[in-house]
């Protein structure tokens, strides 16, 4: 069933364990080293920036491979393309699987770059030999998604893969939506209906967990809770269920008419947020805790976005004022543990180090403001208003 | 897996003893939960926010606030801001140093913002520098390299990083590098590879002489990108390809040793990125234009990127052996 070997990832969770501890003092080094020794990773899985360099050169080579196929076959091509193209595509795809199959249990490749690409561009392979012979039916959408849904799935228990998740339950969302938006009472239960499939996931990731192979999945499974909190929200957030209304309905008017039950729309994107937020403190759960933010954000641009009364820059300034007070309140209370929580960073959760980047295009963005402004504005009162826009 | 297993699992091997296991489950218990990260975030996008209203604020309310008022209201703000900085200081040394105000990183921060604010609004209103544009970029540049270290902050020095490059006339920032540079103006290709060699060389020295250390990666990750990027786009150019391709090369080279001795992947991924684009552009340049280009291309990207995976597949033996 799994391409991978539980080993591995059992001995690599074991290992980052040891290490954890280790580094707070729980552990001494020789235990460690036992640890290491005992739990061996025996695979190759090389550093994050090596991956995304395999992973870059292995898609080039898949497809100029195609490229090269084509032209050895171009002839057979120009006679018959459809016959050609499938099978060009499926000798291609059952191709990479061998290739993909044959390096997991020689090189012992886990999640390295190689084998992603070779997943990803077999996917891709077969799903257009499918839509190939599909197309002529000229059939719904939610029901070309439900014949390469198999693939996906097959290639999920498979290999654990997080992109080919998220990709799983993006085509299990349009699948959904676009079958209700066959009847009427689908339409106009679209929100209702998504946020059931949602609670109804998340309960089902939740089940998975429970399973004894629970740690092959563990990174893809995060994914699919993230996206299950993210869909829960968003079918019943009010700006998506507005404009979405209008857009199904085709009306085209500046501002799109008013929803039925918008009170109750109003309670859950106000609700949800607080929920998340609160979730994620009670049960220390980083997942909804970001979501909770992320989705308090999202309500305060539709409140706005509906009823901005106040302007923009008084808007920001109130927000930052806010933001600012609040953050450094707690920041200053959890200098110290307090209820559980503290300021202090953890020594496993690294942040990416991309303020770098982030403050150098701020600047940058604010510099060049200035010299446009100053080279080519002159003094007109016209080019003052663009100084705040970063 | 719980930890409770985990333990199980070590125990079972007696590579620690009950005593351990019940020691690391109650440090387990009582373990706070961070919100480091989340608090950050939000203290930082309260600083943005801020700083952006007030800009708006300020050039909307010109006439009834009173130029006056505005100047030392935003001169009030920066001085304060850097105020707080110097107050909650530690003492300069060439190694990091561990901040204890957990405020003063982000009030320095919001004391530079503002700080260019103030002086674009000086220069707005009342023609400061007068003609003398490049003084806009290059103050700010000083301030905030002397900020940078003398106040120990890795932020700060990205943007005197990126304000120097300005002054210059070179967008550094990896956005803007694509989209603000006009790689095709004469000798702009050779002044960002001047100042891209220019910052890697200060980043070497900071590495390798200890000082500022940690400074090195801003340093290196933006002068090599700047680097790389201006002298690709020369490769591409008309005039003296053969020049900017070796000019890639030896920087992706130098990359590849840096990556090594110190373990940071992402220069190596830069290197052989750029290396492989220069080295197949100038390739692609000798072969005529005939109909093998299209078979040529199709078996050179097949067996260049079999051979690429190759080497990195092997690349802790090959570095093991040299």
């Amino acid at each position: 069933m799994k391409a991978y070997q539980q080993q591995w990832i059992d001995n690599s969770f074991l290992q980052s364990k040891a290490q954890d501890w280790f580094e707070k003092g729980l552990l001494s080094e020789e235990q460690n080293i036992e640890i290491k020794n005992q739990f061996p990773l025996d695979f190759y899985q090389p550093n994050p920036f090596i991956r995304i360099a395999l992973f870059l050169f292995t898609c080039l080579a898949c497809i100029f491979s195609v490229s090269l196929l084509y032209l050895i076959f171009e002839s057979t091509f120009r006679e018959s393309p459809k016959t050609g193209l499938t099978i060009l595509a499926l000798a291609f795809g059952i191709f990479s699987v061998f290739l993909l199959e044959t390096l997991i249990t020689t090189k012992k490749i886990f999640q390295s770059g190689i084998d992603n690409g070779l997943l990803y561009c077999a996917i891709v392979a077969f799903v257009t030999v499918i839509y190939v012979q599909l197309e002529p039916l000229h059939l719904p959408a939610w029901l070309e998604f439900t014949f390469i849904m198999p693939f996906f799935l097959v290639a999920y228990i498979r290999y654990a893969d997080v992109f080919v998740a998220c990709v799983i339950y993006f085509l299990l969302v349009m699948i959904l939506v676009d079958f209700s938006l066959t009847f009427f009472i689908g339409k106009t239960l679209l929100p209702f209906i998504m946020l059931l499939f949602s609670l109804g996931a998340y309960y089902f990731v939740e089940k998975l967990k429970q399973r004894a192979d629970y740690l092959y999945y563990e990174t893809s499974l995060d994914i699919f809770k993230t996206l299950t909190l993210a869909s829960a929200y968003l079918s019943v957030n009010y700006f998506i269920v507005r404009e979405g209304n209008a857009m199904i309905n085709k009306v085209i008017t500046s501002v799109a008419p008013q929803i039925g039950l918008a009170p109750l729309f109003y309670f859950f994107t106000i609700l949800i947020p607080i929920v998340y937020i609160v979730v994620g403190l009670k049960k220390r759960d980083r997942t909804f805790l970001t979501l909770g933010l992320l989705t308090a954000g999202f309500s305060f641009f539709t409140y706005r976005y509906y009823f901005g009364i106040i302007p923009t820059e008084i808007a920001l300034l109130i927000c930052g004022t806010l933001l600012i007070g609040t953050a450094s309140f707690i920041i200053y209370q959890l200098k110290q543990v307090k209820f559980g929580f503290t300021y202090a960073p953890d020594s496993n959760y690294e942040g990416l180090n991309i303020d770098t980047l982030l403050l150098s295009e701020l600047v940058n963005h604010k510099l060049g403001q200035h010299n446009d402004e100053l080279k080519f504005g002159g003094g007109s009162t016209a080019g003052g208003g663009a100084g705040g826009e970063y | 897996m719980t930890d409770q297993k985990v333990l199980e699992i070590f125990h079972a091997k007696s590579i620690i003893s009950t005593k351990e296991v019940q020691k690391i489950n109650e440090s387990e218990k009582s373990k706070p939960f961070s919100l480091h990260y989340e608090l950050r975030i939000l203290l930082y996008l309260g600083i943005f926010l801020l700083s952006s209203g007030l800009g708006i604020v300020i050039y909307q309310n010109l006439d009834s606030i009173g130029h006056t008022a505005i100047v030392i209201f935003i001169s009030f703000l920066v001085v304060s801001c850097f105020a707080f900085s110097s107050w909650k200081k530690q003492n300069f040394t060439w190694d990091a140093v561990e901040q204890v105000n957990p405020f003063a990183d982000f009030t320095l921060l919001l004391g530079c913002l503002s700080f260019l604010t103030l002086e674009g609004y000086l220069q707005y209103q009342y023609s400061l520098f007068g003609e003398k544009y490049g003084l806009i970029t290059f103050i700010p540049a000083i301030v905030f390299f002397f900020s940078a270290y003398f106040f120990d902050h890795r932020g700060v020095l990205s943007m005197a990083i990126t304000a120097f490059a300005s002054w210059i006339g070179v967008s550094i920032s990896p956005l803007a590098v694509f989209s603000k540079n006009d790689f095709t103006a004469p000798y702009f290709i050779f002044t960002s590879i001047a100042l891209g060699l220019l910052y890697m060389a200060i980043g070497l020295l900071s590495e390798f002489r200890k000082l500022k250390q940690h400074f090195a990666f801003s340093y290196l990750l933006l002068g090599s990108n700047l680097a790389l990027i201006a002298g690709v786009a020369g490769v591409f150019s008309e005039h003296h390809k053969y020049l900017y391709t070796l000019i890639v090369l030896a920087i992706s080279v130098g990359l590849f040793f840096y990556a090594k001795i110190k373990q940071s992947y992402v220069f190596l991924l830069t290197g052989i990125v750029f290396a492989y684009i220069a080295i197949t552009e100038a390739i692609f340049d000798i072969f005529p234009y005939n109909s093998m280009r299209a078979w040529f291309a199709a078996y050179y990207f097949v067996a260049t990127g079999i051979g690429v995976i190759f080497l990195l597949f092997n690349l802790k033996k090959i570095l093991k052996k040299s």
